[in-house]
């Protein structure tokens, strides 16, 4: 598979199945929140999870007040404690960790372990406050998952990726969207990890359901 | 980080409703839920009918203040659209009536935000506002038509020159703008709100956090306590 513009799916590996694309982004806690449930969608329907990784709102140029931070913050905490995820020691992703994560993502995906890392990568950055900007924290979390170090090392130097990371943006664009999480279903948007039943229902009413 | 950990403590939070719960014990006074809402939010109304229902379960005080909408974050044409269909959608969900099928243009809006503090005078606001978000977002009414404003308002309690004093008389234009500097006051920016406590609840996604807020306080269910 060629890197640039094509889509990595996770789920059961058939080829066939219905895709339910998702555009997370590593700096937003409610990506992080979702990412579970939305790794676990292929064990309750006929889909499989197509992976579009997203760079910051704010590297988009959309901007984010300091009162809205500030609530997204509080009120992610307070979800994380209702679905019973670790949050709030935190390590700002905004910029080179961003970047690094969304590399390490696509190799981690043609390696079958995109859920995982993502998993694992957003407990450490949502919770356990690391900086994974430097190689010395991020090295163990790709390890601990079973990705050679190596090969994501080149990965986020290469820029091998790029080009795909940028035509995910697009493509959000595309279906009419810019924020994160989102998923797509057959042209229908789901944007948040409050919409994650909602999208369950709308699977399950397109008769995806097992 | 430290930041983000105190933001985040849910020891912080506990600790600040039980010293909320300390003043109001002292002042003597009871709980106040405030809800911020405007006609342009179809969030605004999805919340709205349970909202209005908290006093009727819980000993508070419900206090509703209109505010117009900020400028969207861009892509506002895009944010509008999706939850102009979103809402339908999660309106479906809920059982919840939604038959508007546009945004309510900027003059009704602001003539009914100005009703809304004619309303408050003539204590007819939760009447008011049940009716006219309902006509406005479940029923998609158009209340542009000629006499439908004025329908409204002998409907919910208030008199048929409402609309031309709610126009003609400044003090209401100034009531919505003092509204607004107190939700900016108070750290938010949108409509479609309830904040108790300092705590913000951003829709009906988060009434359930509203309650349990509640809950925790120490302010059981009226009925549940009549039948202890």
């Amino acid at each position: 598979m060629s890197a640039a513009g094509s889509p990595r799916t996770q789920g059961g590996g058939i080829a066939d199945m219905e895709a339910v694309r998702i555009f997370f982004s590593f700096r937003s806690p409610y990506s992080y929140l979702v990412a579970p449930r939305a790794f676990s969608l292929s064990e309750q329907f006929r889909v499989k999870l197509e992976w579009r990784g997203i760079r910051p709102m704010v590297a988009r140029g959309v901007p984010l007040s300091r009162a809205k931070m500030l609530y997204i913050l509080r009120d992610a905490a307070r979800v994380a404690r209702r679905i019973g995820m670790p949050f709030g020691k935190i390590a700002d992703t905004l910029g080179e960790g961003a970047n690094r994560c969304l590399a390490v993502a696509e190799v981690a995906s043609e390696q079958g372990l995109l859920a995982p890392f993502i998993l694992r990568v957003g407990r450490a950055t949502w919770s356990e406050g690391a900086d994974v900007s430097r190689d010395s924290v991020l090295r163990p979390v790709v390890e601990e998952v079973g990705l050679d170090w190596a090969t994501c090392r080149a990965a986020i130097e290469g820029g091998r990726y790029k080009s795909r990371i940028d035509s995910n943006a697009e493509l959000l664009s595309e279906i009419g969207h810019w924020g994160v999480p989102t998923f797509e279903i057959r042209g229908e948007v789901f944007w948040g990890q409050d919409r994650f039943a909602a999208l369950c229902r709308h699977i399950e009413a397109l008769g995806l359901g097992k | 980080m430290l930041l983000a950990q105190v933001l985040t403590s849910r020891a912080l939070l506990r600790l600040g409703r039980t010293g909320a719960s300390l003043r109001h014990a002292l002042r003597g006074g009871g709980r106040t839920v405030r809800f911020f809402y405007g006609y342009e939010n179809p969030y605004a109304y999805l919340a709205l009918d349970r909202v209005l229902a908290l006093p009727d379960e819980y000993d508070l005080r419900l206090a509703l203040y209109g505010v117009r909408a900020g400028q969207p974050d861009p892509p506002a044409d895009l944010r509008r659209s999706y939850a102009l269909s979103d809402a339908r959608r999660m309106a479906e969900i809920h059982g919840i009536p939604f038959l508007a099928t546009a945004y309510p243009p900027s003059y009704i809006v602001e003539l009914l935000l100005l009703l809304g503090e004619v309303a408050r005078e003539k204590e007819a606001q939760i009447s008011f506002l049940r009716r006219s978000f309902h006509a406005l977002w479940g029923e998609g009414r158009d209340l542009g038509a000629e006499g439908a404003i004025e329908r409204l308002c002998l409907a919910s309690g208030l008199p048929e020159d409402a609309p031309e004093r709610a126009r003609r008389e400044p003090c209401y234009l100034r009531a919505v703008s003092e509204n607004e500097r107190l939700l900016r006051r108070l750290g938010h920016w949108e409509s479609g709100t309830m904040e108790l406590d300092g705590e913000w609840f951003w829709g009906l996604d988060r009434f359930d956090f509203l309650i349990e807020g509640l809950e925790e306080i120490g302010l059981g269910r009226k009925k549940a306590r009549d039948e202890s």
